[in-house]
């Protein structure tokens, strides 16, 4: 490698430390705000080192990408690698940006092993890309991974030309992914995939391609085709799937599960619980099994589990499981009541087991299962709500989104003042008032809306904070178009839940400016939204916090509340609501005052939060 | 008149009411009526007939008194909230209608209708959700027996076990689907979905399924197609397709060894221009059906009673899904049968004609010259024939050595054939050895088109890794072949590359400067750009291209592509140089920028330079489109 390239890899592994979070909670947040600065300023160092590398060494290679020499293209080549080094990302769309770039150097000089590689390689940094999108339940590259791995298997036809066994392992590998960026919601696309691992499991058991390639690990290809295969199961509870699917899902659950066995047996340990019941799920989704038959597996493997332990499985069983094991129950709604006392159950231990997490409050795979559960949250009206879930157990896990949600919940609700004085007939139309007078009257309950619209409204950034901590360098503009769809994710948790509903529209919204006319999304339109002038509002006091606040993961300085201000003022009309940017000098002494020592006690009260108090 | 008078005076004690009609023809025409005698109801003191008008009965009446031989069921009509049956019979040439007040009986009735709906839509709903739970545990049956009989070595008697285990739960799948299917119908829930397609592959998909069903009986199956007047038409293609499988599978089963199952396919016109009308008659050789149940066949769960058909499975739910399904999409079922002869089914149905093929594919294939192989000298000629008619001459080969010797004479005269159109079985010769030897010797010049009446998915991975670059279902239709053989004219592939985005991506006509220093680079941005027909002017650096633009006519250039770096003027200097210039479409002339370099405040520098965009290095065709449609398609701004 390069000496920019082992610079550029050395600064983002600093970044990366200087950014992890995990650890004990602080106790003192005055202390750590200033720790978090100098780290910030440390940060901020780094990137602007990291973008000037580029700027002045990789940029030009790559605007002429056709010009470089062999040597050059193989040390790119190298640099993309050890960027996103398979799971473990460094820096995923630049890998990606390379690879692309060396795909046109390969085809143009016909180089053909290296085209195979790259096509690969190309194709899997867009799936983790697509994986960050897809937690908004989006599939943008779809299509590109799938004309990438395709080309890649296509040289299937030239095998025997090609004489590197590891190249060749990349077309086995291409003809495996080939529909690894389709999920399984519709049916065609299901059946894409149900064709694709048909096809590239005949050829993988094909004993001549064995015998042409004896060094290629076979067994680990066909074994990931079979689990590939299993999460058909998906599929098939959304009702699609044949007789033919089912034997299949069923030869390849026996396979996968006796592997396992196999395995267990060689390290003398259990069977992985979660391929355990995977296995069970099969059963049930092809019918040897029932439901109840299902849930009592699940409830089993859960009464297994260990309360203490913070290991990834332990994670899993103890978070993870309750989620699944709601998501089953709503198969047959009669069980969602029958088994409520066995879920709320599950729900409270969550509660409990998050609590008492020693040391490593801030584990981001503790977040993300959390996040995980979401998505099947089933809310009773006794047991916890998802709104508290949100608020009290998650949001509080990345301390630096919570500090930005509180606070904007906090001047949310003291503009929402100011304007329910001074134009309550905005709010004609939210919380079922019809005039002015019965605007006022629910005064307080348009504050409390208004506070938790704000401490909600960005929610979705949370699924998005692992890629912002990636963030080694200033962001390029396909970052960006993944950021934006933090959006849809927040949407998407908020409109899970009854409690959480009323706010899915201002986390869709909160980007898109007043007149309509620019940010985003382009879905949502203001005029459809029945409670817009609290988005209005939300978004306003969402600004002004987080310029405040800075982002250095966005590039984003921190700007004084003075100029935080300004800048929305400049825009009154059309990014903002004018309405509502007229009320800022009003409140500008109450503004003024909350800044003082705002930021302060919202991460207090974060801190507070994650030693277990206030759920 | 004088026996319905006779007839008044009979009934009137009974509380009766007496009309009588004179038939004419399509219509009818109230003669008679007495209304004096009965009391007790206001109705009576008018002209019953009058009234009836009034309460808006009287059409249902005269049209059932029209009909009368059609009555199944007493005719109730409502006057306010009375109900009266009318009961019609001939008499000295009129039609004479005796109504009652049949209130009481009505509602008895009504209400025991009611219930009786009511325990019917329980029923669907009951067969409905027990089908699909069967359903689920039996496909585990079915998959686990089939995994049970791919083992090897399995011992004989478990193996004898498995078979009945598979006939059976086959069986019972089937039971499952029909049960779940006429419930579906009963219910409402199966909706049409129609959309275009072309019959050829909805037959050719047909074919494959009742083929393997015809020789497992050993049925002689044999298929032939009328006149078509459109292939390609609007149609639910999967209930199509279970309406003519349903008829062909009865038919087959029913059909004893050695015996016929023939099927006619006809497009005809329709008499409204939009439409045409599918005509689909499956003939068979069977047992044959009774009269007696001839009039029963299309009722649910109905089958023939006879101890030869009693060991056919089945539910008889098969002909009352074929009749609701073709009724659903407007059409009609007839059916001919004789004991012992055999039974003949007919369906019409009106479909919705697809756009006609455009004549511009023949006269790309105008003159164009192909090889087919074909053993069948039936089927060969009636291609040949086919491919006359698109104006293209055909050679015909029986054999692969006649195939061969037809190959080397063109390679000896000079000439190349269009393509090689091939059946997949032919006598003598490894087809796929056969077609690789073509591929290897003739490289990808010669389109090679396989004739096939298999299931394509099944044979792909074989035959296109031999070299085949299209597939053609058998029977062949015209529409199908065509279109695939356009598609390899130099016209076709051109409208294949372009037919996506045509509407929104043809530039032609507009200029551009594509600013770029590195010439390869430049070469691949023109190649790229040249797919979109456009004027293309090239500078090779910043201040080429500030001059280039000082030089044309204003407004002539449509849009400057700019290279970031780039020599003795960069992209961004070069954008601001000519904003700066003194001419009207210095500020309007969108400047995208082209570079590798996508950092944000980048691209936010070279927007404040004055450019308008920015597209990422290395360029590809799909941003290439976005940006050339952003300024200069119909999102132009």
């Amino acid at each position: 490698m390069k000496e920019y390239q082992e610079t550029y890899i050395k600064n983002l592994k600093r970044i990366a430390q200087l950014a992890d979070l995990s650890g004990e909670v602080p106790l003192d947040a005055e202390g750590f705000l200033r720790e978090r600065t100098k780290k910030q300023e440390e940060i901020h160092r780094l990137q602007e080192t990291n973008t000037q590398l580029l700027r002045k060494f990789l940029m030009p290679v790559l605007d002429d990408i056709i010009s470089v020499g062999e040597a050059e293209a193989e040390s790119l080549a190298e640099f993309a690698q050890c960027l996103a080094p398979g799971v473990k990302q460094l820096d995923l769309v630049l890998s990606h940006d390379i690879h692309n770039a060396l795909i046109v150097y390969a085809r143009k000089w016909k180089r053909r092993d290296m085209l195979i590689r790259e096509l690969y390689l190309c194709a899997m940094a867009l799936y983790y890309m697509q994986n960050f999108m897809s937690r908004a339940g989006k599939r943008v590259y779809s299509w590109k991974i799938r004309m990438m791995f395709g080309e890649a298997a296509s040289y299937l036809k030239y095998y025997d030309e090609i004489e590197d066994p590891e190249i060749r392992g990349y077309i086995h590998r291409s003809m495996a992914n080939l529909t690894l960026g389709d999920g399984w919601e519709d049916e065609e696309s299901g059946k894409r995939k149900v064709q694709a691992i048909r096809r590239s499991l005949q050829v993988l058991t094909d004993p001549v391609y064995q015998k042409k390639t004896p060094s290629l690990p076979w067994d680990a290809f066909i074994y990931k085709s079979h689990q590939g295969r299993m999460t058909a199961i998906d599929y098939m509870r959304r009702g699609y799937g044949d007789q033919e699917l089912v034997r299949e899902m069923m030869e390849s659950a026996g396979y996968v599960r006796e592997k396992q066995l196999q395995d267990s047996i060689r390290k003398g340990k259990e069977p992985d619980v979660r391929w355990t019941l995977e296995y069970e799920a099969v059963l049930y989704h092809c019918g040897i099994k029932t439901l109840p038959d299902l849930l009592l597996e699940l409830e089993k493997a859960y009464m297994a589990r260990k309360a203490e332990d913070y290991s990834v499985d332990g994670i899993w069983q103890n978070i993870y499981l309750p989620g699944l094991y709601a998501a089953y129950l709503s198969y047959e709604e009669k069980y969602l009541s029958k088994k409520k006392e066995v879920l709320c159950h599950m729900y409270r231990m969550v509660v409990r087991y998050v609590r008492n997490a020693p040391n490593n409050q801030l584990n981001t795979n503790l977040l993300h299962t959390l996040i995980a559960i979401l998505s099947s949250f089933h809310e009773y009206p006794d047991g916890i709500s998802q709104k508290d879930f949100l608020l009290n157990l998650i949001a509080c896990r990345n301390p630096d989104i919570y500090a930005r949600l509180y606070m904007t919940g906090k001047v949310s609700a003291l503009l929402m003042e100011e304007a329910l004085r001074q134009t309550p007939q905005t709010f004609v139309g939210s919380l079922s008032c019809a005039t002015p007078e019965q605007v006022r009257a629910k005064g307080e309950e348009f504050v409390q809306y208004a506070c938790e619209s704000g401490m909600l409204h960005d929610i979705g950034a949370i699924l998005f904070a692992d890629m912002m901590a990636l963030a080694g360098r200033s962001w390029l503009k396909e970052e960006r178009k993944m950021y934006a769809y933090h959006v849809y994710a927040g949407q998407r948790i908020l409109e899970n839940c009854e409690s959480t509903r009323p706010y899915a529209m201002t986390a869709l919204g909160h980007h898109r400016y007043y007149d309509g006319q620019g940010g985003y999304p382009q879905e949502y339109r203001r005029e459809d939204n029945p409670d817009q002038a609290v988005t209005d509002l939300v978004s306003m006091a969402g600004f002004i916090v987080s310029q405040y606040c800075g982002g250095w993961e966005r590039g984003i300085s921190p700007h004084s509340l003075e100029q935080a201000v300004a800048l929305v003022e400049k825009n009154a009309g059309t990014q903002w609501n004018p309405v509502f940017t007229g009320l800022l000098p009003l409140v500008g002494q109450e503004l003024k005052d909350y800044f003082s020592d705002g930021q302060k006690k919202a991460y207090e009260k974060a801190f507070s939060l994650l030693k277990g108090e206030g759920i | 008149m004088e026996n319905a008078v006779n007839l008044q005076k009979t009934w009137e004690k009974a509380g009766v009411w007496v009309l009588a009609f004179a038939v004419e023809e399509n219509t009818c025409r109230l003669v008679y009526q007495n209304g004096d005698t009965v009391a007790g109801c206001p109705a009576w003191q008018e002209d019953f007939f009058d009234i009836l008008e009034q309460a808006g009965e009287a059409d249902a009446l005269r049209r059932a008194i029209v009909n009368q031989e059609n009555w199944e069921a007493p005719l109730f009509c409502h006057i306010q909230d009375r109900v009266y049956s009318a009961v019609p019979f001939d008499q000295s040439g009129l039609r004479i209608c005796i109504m009652q007040d049949a209130t009481a009986y009505y509602r008895e009735n009504q209400q025991r209708m009611e219930e009786a709906v009511m325990a019917n839509r329980a029923k669907t709903s009951f067969l409905s959700e027990i089908s699909h739970d069967i359903r689920t545990p039996m496909n585990a049956i079915v998959g686990m027996t089939e995994i049970a009989m791919m083992q090897e070595c399995v011992p004989k008697r478990i193996e004898d076990c498995l078979d009945k285990i598979k006939t059976a739960s086959d069986h019972m799948m089937s039971l499952l689907n029909e049960v779940l299917d006429m419930s579906r119908i009963e219910s409402g829930k199966v909706v049409l979905q129609p959309e275009e397609i072309d019959l050829a592959d909805l037959l050719h998909e047909i074919l494959i399924v009742v083929k393997a069903q015809a020789d497992g009986a050993r049925v002689d199956f044999g298929l032939q197609i009328g006149k078509m007047e459109r292939e390609n038409v609007w149609v639910d293609g999967v209930r199509l397709k279970q309406i003519c499988l349903n008829l062909l599978s009865n038919a087959v089963k029913f059909t004893p060894e050695g015996g016929n199952v023939r099927m006619f396919w006809e497009v005809l016109k329709d008499k409204n221009p939009d439409f045409v009308e599918l005509y689909v008659r499956v003939q068979d050789t069977g047992m044959g059906m009774s009269e007696e149940f001839l009039s029963r066949i299309f009722t649910p769960f109905e089958r023939e009673q006879s101890t030869t058909i009693s060991k056919i499975q089945g539910t008889g739910l098969g002909m009352a899904i074929t009749k609701n399904l073709t009724e659903m999409m407007g059409g009609r079922i007839t059916v001919h049968s004789k004991q012992g002869e055999g039974t003949c089914f007919e369906i019409w149905i009106p479909l919705k004609a697809g756009e006609e093929c455009e004549d511009v594919r023949k006269v790309a294939l105008q003159h164009k010259r192909v090889l087919v192989l074909d053993g069948d000298c039936g089927r060969a000629d009636s291609l040949a024939q086919m491919l006359q008619g698109f104006g293209m001459e055909a050679d015909l080969a029986k054999d692969a050595q006649q195939a061969a010797d037809f190959m080397n004479e063109a390679v000896f005269a000079e000439w190349d054939y269009f393509a090689f159109l091939t059946v997949e079985k032919v006598e003598g010769v490894e087809m796929v050895l056969f077609l690789q030897e073509i591929r290897s010797r003739f490289g990808n010049g010669l389109p090679i088109v396989l004739l096939s009446e298999s299931d394509w998915s099944q044979i792909e991975y074989l035959f296109t890794s031999s070299g085949v670059d299209a597939f053609v279902p058998l029977p062949l239709f015209a529409n199908r072949l065509l279109a695939e053989l356009y598609g390899f004219t130099e016209a076709g592939k051109a409208a294949n590359n372009t037919a996506q985005n045509q509407e929104d991506s043809d530039f032609s006509g507009r200029k551009l400067l594509l600013v770029e220093d590195n010439e390869i680079n430049r070469e691949i941005a023109v190649e790229l750009l040249g797919i979109y027909g456009m004027d293309i002017e090239t500078a090779e650096n910043g201040m080429e291209a500030v001059e280039l633009f000082e030089r044309s006519a204003p407004f002539s250039l449509d849009l400057i592509l700019m290279d970031v770096q780039m020599p003795v003027l960069d992209g961004l200097g070069a954008t601001q140089a000519i904003r700066r210039l003194n001419r009207p479409d210095a500020q309007t002339v969108p400047i995208v920028a082209m570079t590798a370099n996508a950092f944000i405040e980048d691209i936010q520098r070279s927007l404040d330079a004055g450019m308008n965009g920015h597209l990422s290095k290395p360029l590809d065709l799909e941003q290439m489109r976005d940006c050339l449609k952003r300024f200069l398609g119909r999102e132009s701004v």
